[in-house]
């Protein structure tokens, strides 16, 4: 177990050295499928618990995997292994090949390694990796919008890295400096302030899950990248965030009424704000990165609830980690699928198949979990009718809906699409059908997810999608336009704000500091030189010198009258 | 046992002679005087490993004699000075390396090296010295012999920044001295020991010994370029690439540094000195270096301007480190002594790769050289990012034990303080980042495309060694003989764990 | 010269027997006249006299190989040279060795005589307006240390020092007499406002000449100043004096300084910083009057180290400057440009040296300025701290203009002679001394400590 542990990440690491010869970059497109299959072959083959302690490694690095992360694992390596063998279909004219594909094996080592770390550490190392590696995917396209949203995706990196940052700082600490992540929740817990931790922590990593407000750069930078690339931004990048927070946050230690509440409305905000906003979009990739805020919005909320209640932590927990790899899964799948057109028909099923696993339809993945969702908000004890959370729920799974919808809408509408490989295909083919079929398999796989095929609620769960479609056919048959809202919604306002204030400040302050110290040099210099330029040192000598004798005489006078002073 | 005690001095003696010889080498015998620099540089190396596994064993090494009455010149080697004598007898060899391929064929290189030696032969007596006397003697030596480095290349600009750098450090000198003699007055010979000199001094002493902290403190200062004495550290940068980056990551910025951790921590004492009450606002001060300088250094846009501010910087979280009273700051101290060192030389060493071969100055010119000097283009960002502090390099690990210092000391605000430098840092260094891997290049010169190796081994093989270090310093971090280690094994013996 | 290089061979042996004879039976004082009452001739040989013979020894060697090489081929000075510097040197060690005043008068006024021509024989007019000059300061000086001699004789009927020292008590004519020789004496030594002879002296006669010159000449007033302080000043000179002849001191620093800073040429910088350091000497008598033997004896040896490594120093300063300008063929500062490629030898002499008129460390220089800020710290005169320091880093300006200028690339194209090998060692020498004395100081001042004359008079 250990050797394949070290090996799944050891494995991409050594294919990046490989850029490093000029000879081998050619061929190291091809490579990228091979980098994950350890992975795979660690996630599938997972028996028990299994824990390596490197101790030269940072500050003692220690490595491992478990139930929750296997599940984790499970959906990154499947994603990253299908959208690999994807790239080398869409990338197979791309004269930069060698450079997608070094930054490629770098993000998915941060990843792989952010999944096994089992020291704060090291996960945060990972996590920096695959943040700064992932850059480079964002902007592989070398586009003018691309470098734009590597700029913004950057920037909020760099701030959730500094949060992450004080976070990490006070929760290792408060653990005696030990950064062992199985302590750090108790530890929390139990410092002298769990809130402000947790609060940290909570948008360190929510600028990766793409939390409302701080998903600015997820519209942006998810389409931008190379289909490949944005398969696993979107489909598993975006859940290191989400880990992030079940590992580090102290769940099921201590129950927040407060953040909890906040979390949960922070979800609520993204599930449906996040609909709104897709909806309202252009570009197919757009509005699956919008999809993407408003699914994590499900997880946040999810989340929350365990933060609000810390007895809903062994139900909830597995559940998330479940909605995790159901929306992986589809959403890879989606990704994968976008760079098609009307024009393809039979391939439409591939898009159905995530698509209705999204919406959660009846028999797939997304029923079951939704299904168990509604059913554990009956241990929730709150002062407010759970009623509402559940209404507000379907109105989220409506938002999916709609967007799945628009999505099918803009696929239909694009333009021109380049020819697909078949090795696109069928990672697009597989990809799709394990969006349904994963589910059914994970049992064999001695991961229990409760009963998949179940029509309970069946109607109840058309009813999204049938409201959805009335309100589609509603806009079509009024032909009414949906509003244009620019990608990134909130950042246009912000990025006025904060140009704005920055330029008043800077005219304000650096204008009249430069001017004061230009000044001041100003005077200094032309005091030195004047003083320079003073003939009056030469004059005094010159005087000095001519009357010697006097001065000879004065200074007698005065030494014979000093040595009688005082005596 | 002789052998022992003369150590010390073997190993100021392997720079010091070679610098004489080297001044009495003819100017075109550069084969001759290349060999020596490098056989000296290597031979230094090894007699400081030597001495760094006695230290590791338990030996003693030292060397004292009277230069006259009450003045000792003592040299000893312990745990603090390995940390600083390793760093710079490393960073020597490689500098001496990269000198000599930069320097190819330039006039006045007999002088150029004989006063690298001497600068490197007073580095380690700054490091290697045993009293506050025989530092200053140093630290004065370096001052001197950094000048004609600084104004090598004998513009009028660099002859400017010559005059700036003198009169900062000899007036800063001045003030050290009188701070040293004070000491020296009241308190008698002052032996580098860790847990300082002051545990039994009457509470009537404390006004005369804050004043004598601030002058010792003030002294140090200007070299270690704490707000608003670091005047003269931007302006120096228009001395030779190898200058810069030894000025900047060993000599004469870490000289003051290390001065300010010998005094606070073998002098004074850092119980004493939180007693004292001077630490915060040393640790205001450096907070306030650390931020102005990386605001400073978003401004600039001549390359090694930038990198002169993020010097700025960047020592000064050695100085905050060094107030935060625990032991955990003081790792995150002595670590950063060292992984800045290494980082800032490696940016240093690929500043000048960029200015030699392709005459690259100024930082909107680095759009896409990553294409024609991928492994400088990969040295230098291993140096950013470690600057930026991410895990798991070099830069990281400092800045992590600085962070759990700060709590550990309660002063919470300076992990504040880091977070911003860390933003800033990034603000600074990831736009260029940007530019040299991801931007087109204007203009592409098509004959140095295909030339294969992108530019002289000599000037190649420095930066991609210090820049696998950065990342080995960081990933194995623990390793027992690593930097890290070796302050735990410091930081432990300075509070008696 | 052979027969100059001869002289000198004999002069180290008996300074070397001298000292053999100083270790073996401690200081020596021997009167050719003993019979009490009559000024005779008397010599007294203790530590610091030692160590002043050793310099001399030292200074007068490779100055006079300097001027050896210098004037190679120039037979006529040559033959008017060497008898004026057998006599400058004969005048000092006298002077060093002097137990009574007579002598000490005769030997001041050898020296001055030996100077005067020694100035005269630079060959241009200026020369003997500055032998002239110096003529008219010796002259002066001298007289009105003769008053005091004069007057002292008239009231204790001796001039040897050792039985002065016991006799003397505070008398208002005892005062006058002491504050006129000390007013002789001040204005031989150059120290401001009466420095003005000295710069044009200095800096218009021969390098070699300026470097025996500056480096003993005038230390030789200032020594016979300071053992007169040192034996009677207690007694006599009063606070006020000796604060003043401070404040004087620290006018010289600063106005030398200053004053070298503005000088176009090479030579008068190094003569006018003469000026500058001589006001660290003259910090010795602030701090020996009314205080404890402490502060005494660290300002005493401050001073001394300060005088030791100045003549050191300045010896290779000037030897050095002539070399450059040789080589230039001009005096002006601004033509050093490119001048470190072409005479490296000799700039890092100067750059040595320099190191010690900086007080930087190691040198003799940085020694002298740690006791002298140690001593002022130690007796409360704190107020001599911000000249000390203003002065160090005054000195370093007008040091780092020459460095400047001389590491300059642009316009450097110097026509250049060719300078022999030989002028370049003496400097080199006398620099590296002056450093080593930073690191190797505990024996000269141990034997300026442990020899004093006081201890037992043979």
């Amino acid at each position: 177990m250990t050797g394949i542990l070290l090996l799944t990440i050891a494995t991409p690491l050594v294919l990046a050295v490989l850029a490093l010869f000029s000879d081998l970059r050619s061929k190291l497109l091809h490579t990228l499928p091979w980098a994950s299959i350890p992975a795979l072959i660690l996630a599938l083959t997972f028996s028990e618990e299994a824990l390596i302690h490197l101790p030269y490694g940072l500050t003692g690095v220690l490595l491992g995997v478990d139930e929750l992360r296997r599940i984790f694992l499970l959906a990154a390596s499947v994603i990253w292994t299908l959208s690999a063998v994807y790239a080398i279909g869409y990338l197979r004219q791309d004269t930069r090949q060698w450079q997608f594909a070094l930054c490629w094996l770098l993000t998915l080592c941060g990843n792989l390694g952010l999944i096994l770390s089992f020291d704060a550490l090291s996960f945060y190392s990972f996590f920096a990796l695959m943040t700064f590696a992932g850059y480079g995917l964002v902007v592989f396209s070398a586009t003018t919008d691309a470098f734009y949203a590597g700029r913004i995706y950057l920037i909020m990196a760099v701030i959730g890295e500094g949060l992450l940052l004080i976070g990490l700082l006070a929760a290792v600490f408060a653990a005696g400096v030990n950064p062992e992540l199985s302590l750090l929740p108790s530890a929390i817990a139990n410092s002298s302030a769990p809130a402000f931790i947790s609060i940290l922590i909570l948008f360190g990593f929510g600028i990766k899950a793409g939390l409302p407000i701080l998903h600015l750069w997820l519209p942006l930078a998810h389409p931008v990248a190379p289909v490949p690339a944005s398969a696993v931004l979107s489909g598993v990048m975006i859940k290191a965030g989400l880990l992030g927070w079940m590992l580090f946050l102290p769940l099921g230690e201590i129950s927040f009424t407060v953040l909890g509440q906040v979390t949960v409305g922070f979800g609520l905000l993204a599930a449906i704000g996040g609909a709104i906003l897709g909806v309202c979009q252009y570009k197919a990739k757009t509005v699956l990165a919008y999809s993407s805020i408003s699914q994590m919005g499900w997880m946040t909320l999810m989340l929350g609830l365990v933060l609000m209640q810390a007895s809903l932590a062994s139900v909830l927990i597995p559940l998330i980690a479940l909605f995790a790899l159901h929306h992986g899964l589809a959403k890879s799948a989606l990704f994968l699928c976008s760079p098609m057109n009307g024009n393809q028909s039979w391939r439409w099923l591939w898009v159905l198949l995530p698509a209705s696993a999204l919406m959660g339809l009846p028999l797939t993945s997304g029923a079951l979990l939704k299904t168990e969702l509604k059913q554990s908000l009956h241990g929730l004890v709150v002062s407010w009718p759970i009623e509402v959370l559940s209404g507000l729920l379907t109105l989220a799974s409506i938002g999916t809906c709609l967007l799945m919808l628009r999505y099918y809408r803009c696929l239909a509408v694009q333009q021109k699409v380049p020819l697909m490989h078949p090795l696109q295909t069928i990672s697009l083919m597989l990809l799709s059908m394990l969006s349904v079929l994963a589910f059914l398999l994970l049992p064999y796989l001695g991961i229990s997810v409760g009963k998949v095929f179940s029509f309970e609620g069946g109607v109840n769960l058309l009813f999204p999608l049938f409201f959805a479609c009335g309100v589609w056919l509603v806009f079509r048959l009024c032909r009414l336009d949906l509003p244009r809202i620019p990608p990134g919604d909130l950042l246009i306002p912000m990025r006025l704000v904060v140009q704005n204030t920055y330029h008043f400040l800077r005219q304000l302050i650096a204008y009249r500091y430069q001017q004061v110290v230009i000044a001041l040099q100003g005077w200094l210099r032309t005091k030195v030189s004047d003083m320079y330029n003073l003939r009056t040192p030469e004059v005094i000598e010159n005087a000095l010198r001519r009357h010697v004798v006097s001065v000879f005489l004065v200074l007698s006078v005065c030494f014979v009258i000093m040595i009688n002073l005082l005596q | 046992m002789a052998f022992d005690s003369l150590l010390p001095l073997w190993v100021l003696a392997t720079s010091l002679v070679v610098a004489f010889i080297i001044f009495a080498i003819p100017e075109d015998r550069w084969k001759l005087r290349s060999f020596l620099n490098i056989s000296a540089a290597v031979i230094k190396l090894f007699l400081v490993m030597v001495m760094t596994w006695g230290v590791f064993q338990g030996v003693f090494y030292q060397t004292h004699f009277e230069i006259a009455p009450g003045l000792v010149f003592s040299l000893k080697a312990d745990p603090l000075s390995i940390v600083f004598a390793g760093l710079s007898s490393v960073l020597w060899l490689l500098t001496t390396i990269y000198a000599i391929g930069y320097l190819e064929g330039s006039p006045n290189r007999s002088r150029f090296f004989g006063f690298f030696s001497f600068c490197v032969a007073s580095t380690l007596g700054i490091a290697l010295a045993g009293n506050l006397f025989t530092f200053l003697l140093f630290y004065e030596m370096l001052t001197l012999s950094a000048y004609p480095l600084v104004v090598h290349r004998g513009t009028r600009a660099a002859l400017k920044a010559g005059r700036v750098y003198l009169i900062y450090t000899l007036s800063g000198g001045a003030l050290l001295m009188l701070g040293v003699v004070m000491l020296y007055l009241n308190f008698g010979q002052m032996p580098f020991n860790s847990g300082g000199h002051f545990q039994q001094v009457h509470e009537a002493e404390f006004p005369l010994l804050r004043l004598i902290f601030v002058l010792l403190i003030a002294g140090l200062a200007v070299k270690a370029a704490l707000v608003p004495l670091h005047g003269w550290l931007p302006s120096a940068m228009v001395a030779p690439a190898p200058v810069s980056a030894l000025l900047h990551a060993v000599a004469v910025v870490k000289a003051g540094v290390f001065g300010i951790v010998r005094v606070v921590y073998d002098i004074f004492g850092i119980e004493f000195s939180y007693m004292l009450g001077v630490l915060q606002p040393l640790g205001w001060l450096a907070a306030a270096t650390i931020v102005y300088g990386s605001i400073r250094a978003l401004y600039q846009t001549d390359l090694k301007r930038r990198l002169a501010f993020s010097t700025v910087s960047q020592v000064s979280y050695i100085t905050l480190g060094v107030t935060l009273f625990g032991p955990l700051g003081t790792i995150g101290a002595v670590v950063h002594l060292v992984h800045q060192g290494i980082m800032k030389i490696t940016l240093f060493f690929c500043a000048g790769n960029y200015a030699e071969t392709l005459g690259i100055h100024r930082i909107d010119e680095l759009n896409g050289v990553a294409k024609q000097m991928p492994w400088t283009s990969m040295a230098f960002t291993l140096g950013a990012l470690g600057m930026i502090g991410l895990p798991p390099l070099a830069g990281f690990i400092s800045k992590w034990y600085l962070g759990l210092g700060a709590l550990e000391s309660g002063m919470h605000w300076a992990v504040g303080v880091l977070v911003v430098s860390t933003l800033l840092n990034a603000a600074y260094f990831l736009p260029i980042l940007h530019r040299i891997w991801f931007c087109k290049p204007e203009v592409v010169d098509h004959t140095r495309h295909l030339k294969r190796p992108e530019c002289s081994w000599l000037l190649l093989a420095p930066p991609v060694i210090t820049a696998v270090l950065i990342l080995l310093l960081g990933v194995f971090a623990s390793w027992p003989m690593s930097p890290f280690s070796w302050a735990t094994f410091m930081a432990n013996q300075e509070y008696g764990l | 010269m052979a027969f100059m290089m001869k002289a000198m061979l004999l002069n180290a042996v008996i300074v070397v027997a001298l000292g053999w004879r100083l270790l073996a039976h401690g200081p020596l004082y021997w009167a050719l006249l003993p019979s009490a009452g009559i000024p005779g001739i008397s010599i007294r040989l203790d530590g610091l006299s030692f160590l002043f013979i050793i310099l001399t020894a030292i200074i007068a060697v490779l100055s006079v190989f300097q001027a050896g090489h210098y004037f190679a081929g120039n037979q006529p000075i040559q033959k008017r040279l060497w008898w004026r510097v057998l006599m400058v040197l004969t005048g000092l060690n006298l002077v060093w060795l002097a137990g009574d005043l007579i002598t000490l008068y005769v030997a001041m006024e050898l020296v001055a005589f030996g100077v005067v021509g020694l100035i005269a024989l630079g060959d241009q007019a200026e020369s003997y307006r500055s032998a002239l000059r110096y003529l008219n300061a010796v002259l002066l000086g001298t007289l009105s240390f003769l008053i005091g001699i004069i007057l002292l004789y008239g009231i204790y009927g001796t001039v040897s020092l050792v039985s002065l020292e016991q006799q003397i008590q505070w008398t208002r004519l005892t005062g006058i007499a002491f504050a006129l020789m000390t007013a002789g004496l001040v204005y031989r030594a150059a120290l401001f406002p009466l420095h003005s002879w000295l710069p044009p002296a200095h800096g218009s006669s021969h390098a070699p000449l300026s470097a025996l010159l500056s480096a003993l000449v005038t230390k030789a007033s200032f020594y016979i100043l300071a053992r007169l302080w040192l034996d009677w000043g207690q007694v006599v000179a009063s606070p006020v004096l000796a604060q003043g002849l401070g404040v004087l001191g620290c006018f010289a620093i600063l106005w030398g300084g200053w004053m070298a800073c503005r000088q176009s040429e090479l030579k008068m910088l190094v003569a006018y910083s003469s000026v500058n350091q001589v006001g660290y000497f003259f910090l010795l008598f602030p701090m020996i009057i009314g205080v404890s033997y402490e502060v005494s004896l660290l300002v005493t040896q401050g001073v001394m180290l300060q005088v030791i490594s100045h003549a050191l120093a300045k010896a290779a300063l000037f030897m050095a400057a002539g070399n450059l300008v040789l080589a230039l063929g001009s005096k002006e500062i601004q033509h050093l440009s490119g001048i470190s490629r072409l005479m490296p030898l000799s700039l890092l002499s100067f750059g040595l040296a320099a190191v010690s008129i900086m007080g930087l460390p190691p040198s003799g220089g940085f020694l002298a300025k740690w006791y002298l800020l140690q001593s002022s710290l130690l007796s409360g005169q704190w107020w001599w701290i911000p000249t000390l320091i203003l002065g160090g880093l005054l000195s370093a300006t007008y040091i780092f203009r020459i460095f400047s200028q001389s590491f300059l690339e642009q316009g450097s194209e110097a026509v250049t002679q060719e300078v022999p090998k030989a002028l370049e060692v003496a400097p080199l020498l006398l620099a590296l001394m002056a450093v080593a004395l930073g690191l190797f100081a505990h024996t000269p001042l141990a034997l300026m400590i442990d020899m004093e004359v006081a201890d037992g008079i043979r």
